[in-house]
């Protein structure tokens, strides 16, 4: 808290030490809650030695109401547990979220089909499946039309397996 | 598209729900290995999943210490079991030994090592059984004092922890049973 109380000191303005104050005021209670939550107690039985990775996720994902930035990237040695933690904290934290996997997606095609499906899915888990061409304009276009009914904060999961092998596949099939 | 600007493409992706004040999509990639430069001008949140330290992996695999000395390749005759807390030092004596003998130059996963460590359990734990004495009274078979390193040694005698026959007989490469993320979200 005595941190909070130096940067109001220390700004010029008013409205904007306010502002950092609030933003910093939020961290620090999610941080708190972050601590006492039964969630992250069940997470850190189930994965050991993973705490420090589920706070970041708690800070960056974890408030349905605080904004996240809009990329956060999972990186590490292979069979480190990424995707289980992150599909497991996913879970406790009923966040909603869309898996796609880049093996099953190799083109960008197949990719945007893949997303706007879920999507549609979100709304309405009876919509029609459909398939999208490989033009990138009309895809980002469905992708735009497809969020319209949505709400609230949706993560989307994209893994990349091998991500070099398949850049290259990609530039060998010229998609 | 050009397929180097297909992860530009997904970073900016959430932009798109920028101009609906209802929704915010989130981009979560996971990754072993990114290519860093499709990033350069994007300042991205990264959360490292380092490599576990020897500690860690006997602390993640000390939750699956198994709770019997006995398995389907031997099962008991009569009743009794060790103690649980006794099962446990010889798992996590059993967890360190596969790890120092193997873990350092073939760089195992943490599932690697425990299907080794399983695999390894009924030849490690035999010589406990075959001490065991039936009690009279009870009828219940009552093992003595568990030494971990009297065990390690039995068992190097058999050659279960020299040259790399154990790593060929306990880890058929070619089929593949442990696919990526299967250990860790069997646990959920």
């Amino acid at each position: 808290m005595r941190f909070t109380v130096e940067l109001i000191n220390r700004s010029s303005g008013a409205i904007e030490s306010r502002a950092k104050f609030r933003r910093v005021d939020r961290t620090v209670r999610r941080e708190m809650t972050f601590d006492s939550n039964p969630g992250i107690a069940r997470l850190d039985a189930t994965y050991p030695c993973r705490r420090d990775q589920f706070r970041m996720l708690y800070l960056l994902l974890g408030d349905p109401n605080f904004p996240s930035p809009p990329v956060v990237c999972l990186t590490g040695f292979p069979k480190g547990g990424k995707r289980s933690c992150a599909r497991a904290f996913l879970k406790e934290t009923s966040t909603t979220h869309i898996w796609i996997d880049c093996l099953e997606t190799l083109s960008p095609a197949l990719f945007f089909t893949k997303l706007v499906n879920e999507l549609r899915r979100l709304e309405d888990p009876k919509s029609p499946r459909i398939r999208l061409n490989a033009d990138t304009t009309s895809s980002v276009g469905a992708v735009r039309e497809a969020l319209q009914s949505l709400n609230g904060k949706i993560v989307l999961v994209r893994l990349l397996w091998c991500t070099q092998l398949i850049i290259r596949l990609l530039r060998i099939l010229d998609v | 598209m050009a397929p180097g600007s297909l992860l530009s493409v997904l970073t900016r992706l959430p932009t798109l729900a920028s101009t609906s004040s209802n929704v915010q999509l989130v981009m979560l990639l996971i990754s072993d290995s990114l290519p860093l430069r499709a990033f350069d001008a994007t300042p991205l949140p990264q959360i490292d999943f380092p490599a576990y330290t020897k500690p860690e992996i006997q602390k993640i695999l000390s939750l699956h210490a198994p709770d019997s000395l006995y398995s389907t390749s031997n099962r008991p005759d009569v009743e009794g079991d060790l103690d649980p807390a006794e099962l446990k030092k010889i798992w996590n004596g059993l967890t360190s030994a596969v790890i120092d003998t193997y873990g350092v130059g073939m760089a195992l996963d943490v599932p690697t090592i425990l299907k080794i460590s399983r695999n390894l359990w009924p030849e490690i734990v035999q010589p406990i059984i075959d001490h065991g004495v039936i009690e009279e009274e009870t009828g219940e078979m009552v093992y003595g004092r568990v030494d971990f390193t009297g065990l390690f040694a039995l068992a190097k005698r058999k050659g279960l922890f020299t040259g790399e026959e154990v790593l060929k007989r306990f880890l058929n490469l070619n089929a593949n049973h442990i696919t990526q993320g299967s250990f860790y979200e069997s646990r959920v």
